[in-house]
């Protein structure tokens, strides 16, 4: 009974060493049978692929050259299709992060491809005399599947190999990181990125659903899906950090990038203009699917009485002044003016001096185009001899680089040179009238 | 209890034996892969058996040197694609410096304000592009071709022979690049001088690609590619044609001179009358009943209700019915608005008994009050014409892109 005893516990220790040697060393064992002293080798985590591949590199100098001298096989001996031992061992072959960011980025396309090609067929399948099938106004579905198919490329590539997605174009990761999340910290970002996916999702479900056609009850779903995904960032955000980072997102934001820049805006200024737009967002961006968005006149005139609070607020926590200079930042046409003066070092005060010319002389014209006691012929020949004044002090102020550009581009001054006399409407659009005959008057009924 | 004693002690005797044949086994295996490794080469085993890439082993592929690199890359087994991805993005890290010198201060720009507003800049960046791209291709020949992803390759080049391809595809870049030297140094606008180059330029272009490709083929690329081509088939969705109606549609609109921005008034004129020239070929090649299909499809506003019809699930013929009424309201409405002996007062009046008269007869094809309030944003602009506008300078409804 004893010597039994004794015989199983010396065959049992036997066996745990046996069994730990194997565990140690894996290579011990012929590879038929390796895989079950390797645990989770049947598809190795992104630990023990990096776990293993760091092993690999360090390994003594004689292997190292032997690597070296022997690439014929490399990418072989590097491949895998497990896409994150693949990552861990590029990193411990010593690729840096933009190449393995390349290489991933790569493989993921192959990846897709099937999916890509299946979008395809359907583009294929639809004769060239037919509606373009993936234009968004064709074929929803289409385009919809091709942004999905964006999203969740982007989606594999950051989940496989975290912050180094955003190190590209020879740029910081941090630095692009930091225009979009501000200073989150990486896991929430991490996050913040995974509600973005999981709710664009959703709605482009929705919208493709949509075919272009938004019913009240879409505007619902996806106001609904807004508050949800809110709540999820909220959940996971300070108060704090989530007011920023949907500073940083908003198409407010988006939309006033160009005036806040010409009017180089403070960062307090920029909050001021936020905070002004913000209960009006809907109005002014409203939902709509895709993009497109069909103004009713109700809907005109519903944003021109926003935009009228939203001035009337902003001349307040501005001043005068500075809302004078944020109005003319605001207007397309001064956007364009200071992008063309951009290369010719003109000074703020001279383009201001040649964008502001235009209110006089759309007085000028209205005046011509009123004056009853001009002929047809009379009113059109003083307006072109009003253009060519105009344009003579345009190019006069703006000087021979930007004058000529700015005087072929601006419409009013064309206008104005066709003959047609203009106006400028209070949210700074111009609005041009043709010179015609005046209609007859019409004889009362007869009796 | 003895007996269970003796199962145990012959089970474990079992495994002893059994992990004592893995690794003998697993030492026969090392030993004939010694072995076959000695048999194919004279050097030493450490150096030639299929050793694990080390941390150096990007630094031995010679990193520095493009050319070098993408051919040790090649002989290392990547794919063409891996060595592309590689290049490219060896190529952008060599061209980094200069991209940031053009804007030193990007990476501390406030997110509030945009990156790009001077021009020269911009050309500067579509320069350092153009290189980038030739550098791509001296590095790598034809395998510098991009892998396409777009999902419009076929359609566009289907007609193109296979042996011009190449040329095809060369003179398109060029074209883009020359196109792109006029559109870096346009501001929100194209100016009349810019767009007689751009003008000027697609003739040159035209001219190119006719020396590669022969009248018929030439033809068939513009089908496929052409602007014109393209506005063809967004205005003919909704009328379905065969191929034979695109092509003789396509021919009668290729007549008219193209569209350029700050026409004045008599220029306007000229080709609102060469437009309507146009149509009337279009409708009698066609035929009488295709033609009146035509004119329908080709309306806007039916084109939106037929879009309407079918989200709201209502039965195709619908859209006919209720472009039957527009019609018939709009016909009753340009007589009264023609009509000088009625007061203004009464004209509006009678307007707007009409606007009510026809939310009556379309509400119930409309399938209610959902569809018809839909049906004002889609399809149905016509009906805010019955009722006076409240504001004379208020712009009239119109579809605009919002957004980023």
């Amino acid at each position: 009974m004893k010597l039994l005893a004794l015989v199983i516990a010396v065959s049992a220790a036997t066996n745990v060493a046996l069994v730990a040697a194997f565990v140690s060393k894996p290579t011990l064992a012929p590879p038929s049978v390796r895989g079950f002293f390797e645990f989770g080798s049947a598809s190795p985590s992104r630990a023990s692929a990096e776990a293993s591949a760091a092993k690999s590199a360090q390994r003594p100098t004689g292997d190292r050259v032997a690597a070296a001298s022997s690439k014929a096989d490399l990418w072989a001996r590097l491949h895998t299709d497990d896409l994150p031992a693949l990552i861990a061992r590029l990193r411990a072959a010593g690729f840096p992060p933009t190449l393995i960011r390349a290489i991933a980025d790569a493989e993921i396309q192959r990846r897709f491809a099937p999916r890509l090609e299946e979008i395809r067929r359907s583009v294929n399948e639809t004769p060239y005399w037919r509606g373009d099938p993936g234009s968004f106004g064709v074929n929803r579905n289409i385009y919809e599947q091709m942004t999905q198919l964006s999203r969740d490329r982007a989606k594999a590539l950051r989940e496989l190999i975290g912050q180094d997605a955003f190190a590209y174009s020879g740029m910081d990761p941090t630095e692009a990181q930091r225009r979009q999340f501000g200073n989150l910290a990486p896991g929430k970002i991490d996050l913040v990125q995974r509600i973005n996916d999981d709710y664009a999702e959703m709605s482009a479900q929705i919208r493709a659903a949509m075919q272009g056609i938004t019913l009240p009850e879409d505007r619902e779903k996806l106001a609904l899906l807004e508050r949800e995904k809110r709540a999820d960032l909220a959940s996971i955000l300070t108060p704090e950090e989530l007011a920023d980072y949907e500073m940083r997102t908003s198409p407010i934001t988006s939309r006033l990038r160009t005036a806040l820049t010409v009017l180089d805006a403070s960062e307090a200024e920029f909050q001021q203009i936020y905070a002004a737009h913000k209960p009006f967002a809907e109005t002014l961006y409203p939902t709509s699917s895709g993009g497109m968005v069909v103004f009713t006149s109700d809907l005109v005139e519903n944003r021109r009485a926003a935009t009228e609070k939203i001035n009337a607020q902003l001349k307040q926590t501005l001043g005068d002044a500075r809302f004078a200079e944020y109005q003319r930042a605001a207007d397309r046409e001064f956007q364009q003016l200071y992008q063309l003066t951009r290369s010719e070092n003109v000074s703020y005060d001279t383009l201001v001096r040649a964008y502001d010319s235009r209110q006089p002389t759309a007085e000028a014209s209205m005046k011509i185009a009123n004056d009853p006691n001009l002929s047809v012929a009379e009113k059109t020949a003083a307006l072109k001899q009003l253009a060519e004044t105009t344009r003579t002090q345009v190019l006069s102020t703006l000087g021979p680089g930007t004058g000529p550009v700015y005087a072929d581009s601006a419409r009013w001054l064309t206008a104005l040179q066709q003959g047609r006399a203009f106006s400028i409407m209070p949210d700074g659009n111009i609005s041009t009238r043709m010179i015609s005959a005046p209609r007859p008057v019409t004889p009362p009924p007869a009796k | 209890m003895k007996t269970l004693l003796a199962i145990l002690a012959g089970l474990s005797l079992c495994a002893n034996l059994a992990l004592v044949a893995v690794l003998f086994a697993g030492r026969s295996d090392s030993a004939a892969t010694s072995a076959n490794a000695g048999a194919s080469s004279a050097t030493p085993a450490s150096a030639i058996a299929p050793a694990e890439p080390g941390p150096d082993t990007w630094a031995t592929l010679s990193a520095d040197d493009l050319p070098a690199m993408v051919q040790q890359l090649r002989t290392a087994g990547f794919p063409r694609e891996l060595v592309r991805a590689i290049a490219v993005a060896r190529i952008r890290e060599g061209f980094a410096a200069r991209y940031k010198a053009l804007r030193p201060d990007a990476a501390s720009q406030a997110f509030w304000k945009t990156a790009t507003v001077d021009p020269r800049i911009r050309a500067a960046e579509f320069q350092l592009y153009r290189e980038e791209q030739k550098a791509l291709r001296d590095l790598l020949g034809a395998d510098a071709e991009q892998p396409e992803m777009s999902i419009y390759q076929n359609r566009r080049f289907e007609s193109v022979p296979a042996a011009k391809l190449d040329d095809v595809k060369d003179a398109l870049r060029q074209h883009e690049e020359r196109r792109q030297d006029i559109y870096a140094n346009a501001i929100n606008t194209i100016t009349p001088d810019q767009q007689r180059r751009i003008a000027a330029l697609e003739k040159e272009h035209q001219a190119t690609l006719a020396g590669i490709l022969s009248p018929t083929e030439l033809e068939d690329f513009n089908l496929r590619n052409s602007n014109v081509a393209s506005q063809v088939r967004y205005e003919l969705a909704a009328f379905n044609p065969t191929e034979e109606e695109f092509r003789t549609v396509y021919r009668l609109q290729s007549q008219l001179e193209p569209y350029v921005p700050n026409m004045s008034q008599e220029e306007m004129q000229r080709r609102s009358e060469a437009q309507r020239q146009v149509r009337e070929q279009i409708k009698a090649a066609l035929g009488p009943m295709r033609a009146e299909e035509y004119t329908r499809a080709t309306d806007y506003q039916y084109r939106q209700t037929s879009q309407l019809i079918s989200r709201l699930e209502l039965p195709p013929e619908t859209t006919m019915k209720v472009w039957e009424v527009k019609q018939e309201i709009e016909g009753r409405a340009n007589t009264l608005r023609r009509d000088t002996s009625i007061p203004p007062a009464e004209r509006t009046k009678q307007l707007a008994a009409l606007a009510e008269e026809s939310t009556k007869k379309l509400t119930p094809l409309l399938g209610g009050a959902r569809g018809m309030e839909a049906f004002k944003q889609y399809g149905g602009n016509w009906l805010q014409n019955l009722t006076p506008r409240a504001r004379p300078n208020s712009p009239s409804p119109t579809a605009v892109r919002i957004g980023p």
